[in-house]
């Protein structure tokens, strides 16, 4: 049975492979055209043989491959091997994880198989094959239809453009909120393939990229899910109509096309904004073009623009980093205390050009134009600089200008003064009347300004979003934008063109009105000419600028108007960093109102998988108070959700205000552990997706013993190891780099706070100093591994209080280092006692105790210098590097690197003389219990 | 396509790329255009939303000041349900910003939405979901709760939707005022004040506000002219008709806008001069009314819209109406709103 579906599955792929290889495009192992039962059979059949063969047979490549990638399409965005194991568990025993790459790559080699590309796919070379060979797993279909929804509008412009044009275009466009998603989306040629193969489902004859029974599967599959069928119906409408259009040959409005319209229009600089105070002052701005999507557009490369310092014009503040430029989006408007002098000055300062970046900035960051500036008050009060200096009939405007005007000029066209708070600029109003005189027309003209007879256009219906920087008005594809026509003569005749169409309407009222739609995705003039009844009279003719768009997705929209806001600094801060006090989140909001602070955890496929609140302050809430709720992400009821899931949103809410959330990404690295937990028990396994060509070595150590190394087991890599409470340290090492996770197990039965404990010894001896640079490593590695389990943060403290005191024990000498600790715990008495015994200078020893406050605000580098300049002036030690070590092997132990033979020449030094390291942990007992210290030990005897 | 259209198939086109269905100038009109330009011009103050919605439907109307009130009164309510919010921004200036789609489930089981979803404006929920559109309210029936939230709407609890301040008495009300008042700096004449007039008749409104005149004393509820926008709300002492101090009114957090604090404040200065404002409650066939005679706040808006729809009527400012008798309502009005049924 397993050889005769094993020859079908090889006669249906090399056929496919045939078919597809005229255009080049790839055979995916979804694709084996199997019904349910033959692949029921299928599996039943590869289980059986792989328990009798206890090998992979190489001539059921191309079978694992098929079942793999049933696997993948039912992968559910978290760990694909364990269920794997469930269905294949004779997989795990007899072939291994590394094998499903050799698999795949005979299944590439042999039929033209799709290769996946992308980081993601690189890192993850074992599971990646399985997941992208299933096309759309079913977790990502969803998403991916929301994705397709949403730029909708946009899409048909990609779709004559290649399979790269339309892939990237899938890849750059993506807003975010699944990370799982954005690696799919890595993968351009198979996206762009299944958007034409969903564009040309009903296309008979023509070779599809998909295999269409697979596309059936696909949509079958979507249509079960109510809110993604409506948005699968409106794509699939969009995508058919698009290839319509194309094929007839208009209406696609490609991106050549589109090009040209905006060739035609004139090019984005800043524009001149006036805005009035309450005093009844202008203030001048200036609109500059969207610098974030001008650096988009050019493909600006983030780390060209890391290497640049910028910059606003009239800033008094220094230079900024690179990325300031990318928070220039939308109209952003920079308020203008004086006018740039000359007016070519760009308004964005580079401190150094930097090709590339500076170049594409600098041409759209000058302002428009120049003196006098033309500026037409607007309906909304706002007064905005006119593109042609052309001045109308009964409008009012604002005359900006550097320079004089003569009176005699002012006077002519009835100019009168307005106040500016923007200094080197002189303002004045000017209302126009119905009827221009030849006086006042040849007054406009020596001011350079030009006057044409008009006819009156007004947008109605809809209020149009004004772009300031392009000066032009911006519709979606939905919106009809609807005209008044006025003019002052009777008109014979309205001629308008848009986007080569031109339509002439005799007009039957003093008003007509006109609507534009249809109009497709990008920037278009709109020419309007006039013929007046009478002949005797010219009328110019008038443009309008507008710009067509597709809608944004209303989630990324909200957020950006929305009345909350939350900010994580430093932006890549992580889990750890919030709880440690490292990182801080901040949330912006109506004062005296109370913000819901909530964790919210996510699986690889972006669903929620747990929930908690962290605290709910009133608002403005000071970073000490937040930190307090952070250090909540500990709670045992999210504390493993946290320390697993790929993705945390920690969200702010205020009722009705709506909710704003910084996510933080969780790295998933290659090798990593695993455990798989029922009741109290837990097994760990080693997952790796590396090639395999690195020899891995794994190394355990139990949280009661941790520097004792266990026998290594090799099984664990394969079956997985059942973890004793309370827990242990595991490592993988393979190329340089150690992977570590604690994990942690709940003692069986609690009955008191006592079960919670746990005795935790180190077995080195304490007198043997050579031991300390192993110690070291361990006491990082503890310190760095990820964690996983019930207490697993509380374990790591008291492991790594267990090595700071043996340390403390090995470099003081054990007498003097458990009276120090009793201190710590409260036994004043005992520091007169500890002070005296520290050796060497007695004002080194008074200083150490005295100086406590210091010890424990200042920052670790800056105490290490006061720790050695001490050490140095009571005659302890001139040699700062020895001074540094004693300060950091108590302060700090994690930061101390010992290497080589001065590594350990140092450390005899210390072990022979311990008066630096007694110094230093005198300072942190003093540190940790100011100010009980000073008063009751009487400091500085 | 470019083409000429004659007034009603142009208004027409205009309400369906608001996914309204074909009709005039009404309120659901004004509510979608309003809300649409809001998403856009946020942060703004209100006047220039509502000035730049007037300016683009002022040739569809027969009379533009009537278009005006028509437009400031819908806003009116989209803010007291949710739809858009003022918050103060740094400089302390009023600035319209619109909420988060969002959604409360009503007694009947409908959705009522709110926010704005920006260039959707309303949300979609999947296939064949129809809203309905009622002056400023927003209504889905027949779609479960669950369907909304896999839409990404955030669901408001009846309690955080009504956002309801806390329970007091008319004169414990005024004195907060009072105390606010006294504490504030004397203050010189302020041209064009006007103020609410306690002795004028409670059921017109717009009949109650006049200048202030020799013999006003004590604290009035009143308007003060600002350059730019509408008139601030204020509280002010008199005495003998002259301005001798004034607060401006506002909530903290903006939890309340300045007209819904200034409306209870009048409610509970009508109440402690025993000449409280009225409602009426009428019944027919088919439902029951409650006749109101003077704004409610935003917060008493909302109740009386978990259950009821407001529509306009005869011989009253504005009028509820309920399928089933309004209990509930009426006593909240009297219990919370300091307000007394007019009864006959």
């Amino acid at each position: 049975m397993l050889e005769a579906i094993t020859v079908r599955l090889d006669q249906r792929f090399a056929a496919l492979a045939a078919e597809r290889k005229p255009d080049d495009y790839p055979v995916y192992a979804i694709e084996h055209g199997l019904d349910a039962s033959e692949l029921s059979e299928l599996k039943s059949a590869l289980r059986t043989r792989l328990r009798a063969d206890r090998r992979l047979d190489d001539a059921l490549a191309t079978a694992w491959c098929v079942c793999a990638a049933e696997a993948g399409y039912a992968y559910d965005g978290g760990e694909y091997w364990p269920p794997f194991w469930q269905a294949y568990p004779e997989w795990a025993h007899y072939v291994g994880d590394h094998r499903m790459q050799s698999v795949f790559a005979h299944f590439r080699k042999r039929y033209r198989g799709f290769t996946p590309r992308g980081s993601w796919a690189r890192h993850f070379c074992n599971i990646a094959p399985p997941i992208f060979h299933a096309v759309l797993p079913k977790y990502l279909q969803t998403k991916f239809v929301e994705h397709l929804h949403n730029q909708r509008y946009d899409l048909p412009r990609y779709l004559d453009q290649g399979v790269d044009a339309l892939g990237e275009f899938l890849q750059q466009s993506y807003w975010g909120g699944s990370t799982r998603l954005e690696q799919f989306l890595q993968q351009t040629q198979l996206t762009a393939r299944l958007v034409l193969a969903l564009r040309d489902e009903d296309v008979q004859g023509a070779v599809s990229p998909i295999d269409r029974p697979l596309l059936q599967r696909i949509v079958a599959d979507l249509e079960r899910h109510r809110l993604a069928r409506g948005m699968f119906r409106d794509t699939r409408r969009m995508l058919r109509e698009a290839r319509i259009a194309s094929q007839a040959g208009f209406g696609g409005g490609g991106l050549a096309r589109t090009a040209s319209g905006v060739a035609a229009l004139p090019p984005q600089r800043a524009r001149l904004i006036a805005r009035c105070n309450e005093t009844g002052a202008w203030t001048l701005f200036a609109g500059l073009a969207d610098v974030a999507a001008a650096l988009k557009q050019a493909r600006v490369a983030t780390a060209a623009i890391d290497k640049c310092d910028v910059k606003l014009f009239g800033s008094t503040h220094g230079y900024a980093p690179g990325r300031f430029l990318l928070s220039l989006t939308g109209r952003y408007e920079l308020e203008l205390a004086s006018l740039p002098s000359p007016s070519s000055t760009p308004l964005i300062i580079f401190e150094r050009p930097v090709i590339g970046v500076s170049d594409v900035i600098e041409p759209g960051a000058q302002l428009e134009g120049q003196s006098p500036w033309l500026l037409r008050l607007h309906e909304d009060g706002a007064a905005r600089q006119v593109f042609g200096n052309h001045v109308r009939a009964r409008c009012s405007y604002l005359l900006a200008t550097t320079g004089f005007i003569d009176p005699q000029l002012a006077q002519t066209l009835g100019l009168a003064h307005v106040s500016t708070t923007t200094a080197g600029v002189t303002l004045f109003q000017l209302t126009t009347p119905a009827v221009l005189d030849p006086a006042f027309i040849r007054a406009l003209q020596s001011l350079g300004f030009g006057y044409a007879a008009r006819v009156r256009i007004e947008t109605c219906g809809l209020v149009p979003r004004w772009d300031a920087a392009a000066a032009a008005s911006v519709w979606l594809p939905s919106e009809p934008v609807m005209l008044r026509l006025a003019a002052d003569m009777a008109i014979a005749e309205y001629s308008l063109s848009a986007h080569n169409e031109t339509v002439r309407i005799t007009p039957q009222a003093s008003d007509t009105l006109i609507a534009l739609s249809g109009l497709p995705i990008g920037r278009h003039a709109l020419e309007i000419r006039a013929r007046p009844a009478d002949l005797g009279v010219t009328l110019e003719p008038e443009w309008l600028a507008l710009e067509v768009r597709a809608p944004r997705p209303w989630p990324v929209n909200v957020r950006e108007k929305g009345g909350v806001r939350t900010a994580l600094d430093p932006p890549n801060a992580g889990v750890r960093d919030l709880v440690n006090g490292a990182a801080s989140f901040t949330v912006r909001g109506p004062p005296e109102r109370r913000a819901k602070i909530e964790a919210v955890a996510f699986d690889g496929g972006g669903n929620e998988v747990a929930r908690h609140t962290l605290g709910q302050p009133k608002l403005p809430c000071a970073s000490a108070e937040m930190t307090r709720h952070m250090k909540h992400l500990d709670d045992k009821a999210i504390a493993e959700h946290i320390q697993t899931a790929p993705r945390i949103d920690i969200r702010a809410s205020i009722d009705e205000l709506g909710c704003d959330a910084v996510k933080i990404i969780q790295a998933v690295s290659p090798i990593r552990w695993s455990v798989q937990r029922a009741q109290n028990e837990a097994r760990v396994r080693l997952l790796d997706d590396t090639s395999g060509n690195s020899e891995i070595i794994v190394e355990s150590f139990a949280i009661t013993r941790p520097d004792k190394l266990r026998p290594a087991n090799a099984a664990i890599a394969i079956e997985g190891e059942m973890v004793a409470a309370p827990g242990a340290l595991y490592i993988a090492r393979a190329d340089k780099r150690a992977y570590a996770t604690m994990v942690c197990v709940a003692p069986e039965q609690i009955a008191s706070l006592a079960d919670l404990g746990v005795p935790i010894s180190i077995s080195a001896d304490p007198a043997d100093i050579s031991a300390l640079p192993r110690l070291l490593r361990l006491y990082r590695a503890w310190k760095r591994a990820n964690i996983l389990g019930p207490l697993a943060e509380t374990r790591r403290m008291s492991v790594l209080a267990a090595f700071e005191r043996h340390f403390v024990l090995t470099l003081c000498d054990p007498p003097w280092a458990e009276d120090a600790e009793l201190a710590a715990d409260g036994a004043y008495h005992l520091l007169r006692r500890l002070q005296h015994a520290i050796g060497g200078s007695k004002g080194f020893a008074s200083q150490m105790r005295s100086k406590a406050e210091f010890w424990r605000d200042a920052p670790n580098n800056e105490a290490a210098a006061e720790f050695c300049r001490l050490a140095k002036a009571y005659g302890l030690s001139s040699d700062e590097t020895l001074s540094r070590l004693a300060f950091a092997l108590v302060f700090d132990p994690a930061a101390v690197r010992l290497t080589g033979e001065a590594g350990d020449a140092y450390l005899q030094v210390l072990a022979a003389d311990f008066s630096l390291a007694r110094g230093a942990r005198l300072a942190q007992v003093s540190a940790k219990i100011w100010p009980k210290g000073q008063i009751d030990g009487g400091a500085g005897a | 396509m470019i083409e000429a259209l004659a007034q009603a198939p142009a208004l027409n086109a205009v309400r369906a790329s608001l996914r309204l269905p074909p009709g005039g100038v009404d309120a659901a009109l004004f509510a979608q255009t309003l809300r649409r330009a809001a998403f856009f011009m946020a942060p703004a103050p209100r006047h220039e939303i509502e000035r730049a919605v007037c300016a683009s439907l002022r040739g569809f109307a027969a009379d533009e000041e009537a278009l005006k009130q028509e437009i400031k009164s819908v806003f009116e309510a989209m803010a007291a349900y949710g739809d858009v919010i003022e918050m103060r921004d740094a400089e302390g200036k009023l600035r319209v910003r619109p909420l988060p789609p969002a959604f409360v489930v009503r007694d009947d089981k409908a959705l009522m939405l709110t926010g704005i979803a920006g260039d959707e404006i309303t949300p979609a929920m999947g296939e064949g979901v129809q809203v309905q559109y009622r002056d400023a309210l927003r209504l889905v029936v027949g779609v479960e709760a669950a369907a909304a939230r896999e839409a990404g709407l955030i669901e408001l609890s009846e309690t955080a939707w009504l956002r309801l301040p806390a329970a007091i008495s008319a004169q414990a009300y005024i004195d907060e005022w009072r105390k606010q008042l006294d504490r504030a700096a004397p203050s010189t004449p302020i041209a064009d004040l006007i103020l609410i007039d306690p002795a004028a008749p409670v059921t017109f409104y717009s009949g109650r506000w006049r200048t202030p005149k020799p013999g006003n004393n004590g604290m009035f509820v009143a308007r003060r002219p600002q350059t730019y926008g509408d008139p601030l709300w204020c509280a002010v002492t008199l005495k003998d008709g002259v301005l001798t101090h004034f607060v401006d009114l506002f909530s903290p957090g903006d939890r309340e806008r300045p007209c819904d604090v200034a409306w209870r404040l009048q409610m509970a200065l009508d109440a402690a001069n025993r000449r409280p404002q009225v409602f009426r409650r009428e019944s027919g066939a088919d439902r029951c009314l409650i006749k109101v005679f003077s704004p409610l706040p935003g917060w008493i808006e909302r109740k009386l819209a978990v259950r009821g729809d407001k529509i306009k009527a005869d011989k009253c400012l504005y009028a509820y109406a309920f399928a089933a008798a309004p209990e509930d309502e009426a006593a909240f009005l009297a219990g919370r709103g300091w307000l007394e049924e007019e009864k006959g």
